[in-house]
């Protein structure tokens, strides 16, 4: 937001508002939307790439570095291709993240709903669950949980989610205090309106702005805790690469070939900052919608 | 609920209603009685505190029930009693279906995220059955009704592209979707500017004419009130303390504090600069209300009677009640001041 003059604007006709957002951002945001689309087009269109078998060492090339032919961002300590790893890392990375952020989002949505609206002792023992949630160290939470379901991507995404959830519950809680008490909620109340469609049309629209800007935020913590894992080794299993595990074992010739940990850390990197790019730029939409009122 | 079209409309009689609050438990409506009739305004004054608002949601159950303490007094809506009614009941039979509510500010009570026309249909959707398409033709012709131009064309409209007066007429049109016999219309023009004020008025005078509609109009407008209403109702710390014709007590008020509100009104004829009249003091606090009449400490022509005996409302003969043991008319004033000028 550039100023006062632009949010004037914004509350006259918010179409417009949000087109004649400061050109530095707009350039920002447009980036950030590209690199998200190459990484998309580049996970579904890999096979058509003609990029080498991520899986496949290459014995002749052995930790080349980049620009090597064959092999665009060189080879890893097995000989397998970077870039092509560093993709089929890139799917595992945005499953897992939106993944886990979506079972977050509905899971927190609907535990800080009903305790924002319903409040007394429903909030009393959401709020207590949520606050044991917090408390609980994730990581060992995170590591039962493989324990119990196996390795695998599915396990990771219901495992984030579960431990992202409250962060999101106690957001969707706060915007629902918000509007809770709001007088439409009356309104809609004295025209003969039942909880269950005040939770749904009147509370749920209105609360899912601020949830899904936070929830943004949250995509790029899940990614940064599923490379966590995977660096630990308690990830998707090998020989499926991602990022996390390309860090992982590349660790150790880092001092001879620093691009086998710098690559997908530089994607990995690339990608943070364009999704907290969007995010800020959906968080403050919500404001213009929040003053326009 | 077609029974029974003799006798009033409504009928609130004895109604507490108490809040639990840090300060201690408030009574904020002691002892309030009301009847509106068919067809009537219903005019409810009095200043910011005195119960008004309560009174009007108690009538519909909106009242936040977790620092409730006491709500109790019959409610009577076409001779039936509301006060045993379950939530279920008053959703399905009275809210929004004989017993509708116009809010004081349309920027609050309309949803921002929801196209009006479906706020307008959903009332209808609900209490009629209606499928979404009916009840989007319904909302042509009742956003026609309150005087919106292009009506199909609003549907479509977020309220944040309405003008404040737009908004309040899209209020009105949820309010009467399902042709309710009586509407509450908490401070419905508060929040609109003077002109805009007007127009929103006249549209009530004329839904009433064409619906036979009942309203209870609360307002701190004196003014408003005694224009638009057939009866009115001057609150003071939770009671009514005058009741009756609009014209009777607005023409020749009984109560002191009737009075002295009307006395505080700016007049046009006034000469420019001279100050506004005020009623000395303020409004006891509702934790701790007096034995006696609770408008004794503020009141020219109070005396040590007033202090402890609390009056109760009295039948006059021209059809007003009074809550007061020195009211104007009779002769016996603790202190025959003329009022207004103790507040200088």
């Amino acid at each position: 937001m550039s100023g006062l003059a632009t949010t004037a604007s914004a509350v006259v006709v918010p179409t417009v508002g949000s087109k004649r957002r400061s050109r530095r951002s707009g350039v920002l945001v447009t980036l950030s939307w590209v690199w998200l689309a190459l990484l998309v087009i580049a996970i579904l269109l890999r096979p058509l790439l003609g990029l080498p078998d991520p899986n496949r060492s290459d014995y002749a090339s052995i930790m080349v570095s980049p620009f090597s032919p064959g092999h665009l961002l060189g080879t890893d300590e097995i000989g397998r291709d970077i870039l092509s790893r560093s993709i089929v890392g890139a799917r595992v990375s945005l499953t897992v993240g939106i993944g886990a952020i979506a079972v977050a989002t509905v899971v927190g949505s609907i535990l800080g709903i009903v305790a924002g609206y319903f409040g007394g002792w429903v909030n009393r023992i959401i709020s207590a669950v949520i606050d044991v949630m917090l408390a609980f160290p994730a990581l060992v939470a995170l590591i039962a949980l493989g324990v119990f379901l196996g390795p695998g991507l599915f396990t990771i995404i219901i495992g984030i989610g579960i431990v992202a959830s409250p962060a999101v519950a106690r957001v969707a809680r706060a915007a629902t205090l918000q509007f809770a008490n709001r007088e439409f909620v009356t309104a809609a109340r004295g025209m003969g309106a039942t909880h269950g469609r005040i939770l749904r049309r009147e509370v749920l629209p209105n609360v899912v702005v601020p949830v899904i800007a936070y929830s943004t935020v949250l995509i790029a913590v899940a990614i940064v805790a599923e490379a966590g894992l995977s660096f630990l080794g308690l990830g998707v299993p090998p020989p499926a690469s991602s990022w996390g595990s390309m860090m992982g074992t590349g660790r150790s010739a880092l001092s001879d070939a620093p691009h086998i940990v710098l690559i997908p850390a530089a994607f990995m990197f690339v990608t943070l900052l364009a999704l907290n790019f969007l995010a800020e730029h959906i968080g403050k939409r919500f404001d213009i919608r929040e003053s326009a009122l | 609920m077609s029974q029974s079209n003799q006798g009033p409309l409504l009928e609130v009689e004895d109604l507490h209603v108490a809040f639990q609050t840090p300060a201690g438990i408030a009574e904020v409506v002691n002892g309030v009685s009301l009847t509106i009739g068919r067809g009537q305004v219903h005019g409810l004054v009095g200043e910011s505190g005195s119960g008004k608002s309560v009174t009007a949601r108690t009538v519909m159950d909106l009242i936040p029930r977790r620092t409730l303490v006491r709500r109790d007094g019959s409610i009577r809506f076409n001779g039936e009693e509301l006060t045993g009614y379950s939530e279920t009941q008053m959703r399905a039979k009275i809210r929004g279906r004989h017993v509708a509510m116009v809010f004081q500010d349309p920027m609050t009570a309309l949803n921002p995220v929801m196209r009006i026309g479906h706020q307008i249909a959903l009332p209808m959707r609900r209490h009629f059955g209606l499928s979404k398409k009916e009840a989007l033709a319904k909302a042509v012709d009742l956003l026609t009704q309150v005087g919106i131009p292009e009506p199909a064309k609003r549907l479509r409209s977020f309220p944040h592209e309405l003008s404040g007066g737009q908004r309040q007429r899209v209020m009105i049109a949820i309010a009467l979707s399902c042709d309710p016999e009586l509407v509450i219309a908490d401070e419905p023009t508060t929040a609109l500017d003077v002109t805009v004020q007007a127009q929103i008025l006249d549209l009530f005078d004329t839904l009433r004419e064409e619906r036979d509609l009942s309203i209870l109009l609360v307002s701190h407008d004196l003014s408003l009130i005694a224009e638009r209403c057939d009866e009115v109702s001057v609150m003071y710390t939770g009671r009514v303390v005058e009741t009756g014709p609009a014209e009777a007590v607005f023409e020749k008020p009984e109560h002191p504090y009737t009075r002295l509100l009307e006395d505080a009104r700016p007049l046009l004829e006034n000469e420019p600069h001279t100050l506004l009249k005020t009623i000395p003091g303020r409004p006891p606090q509702l934790t701790m209300l007096p034995t006696g009449c609770a408008f004794a400490s503020r009141c020219p022509r109070a005396d040590e009677h007033c202090e402890e005996e609390r009056p109760l409302l009295e039948s006059h003969p021209d059809g007003r009640a009074v809550a007061c043991l020195h009211p104007h008319s009779s002769a016996t004033g603790g202190a025959p001041v003329p009022t207004g000028e103790k507040a200088l």
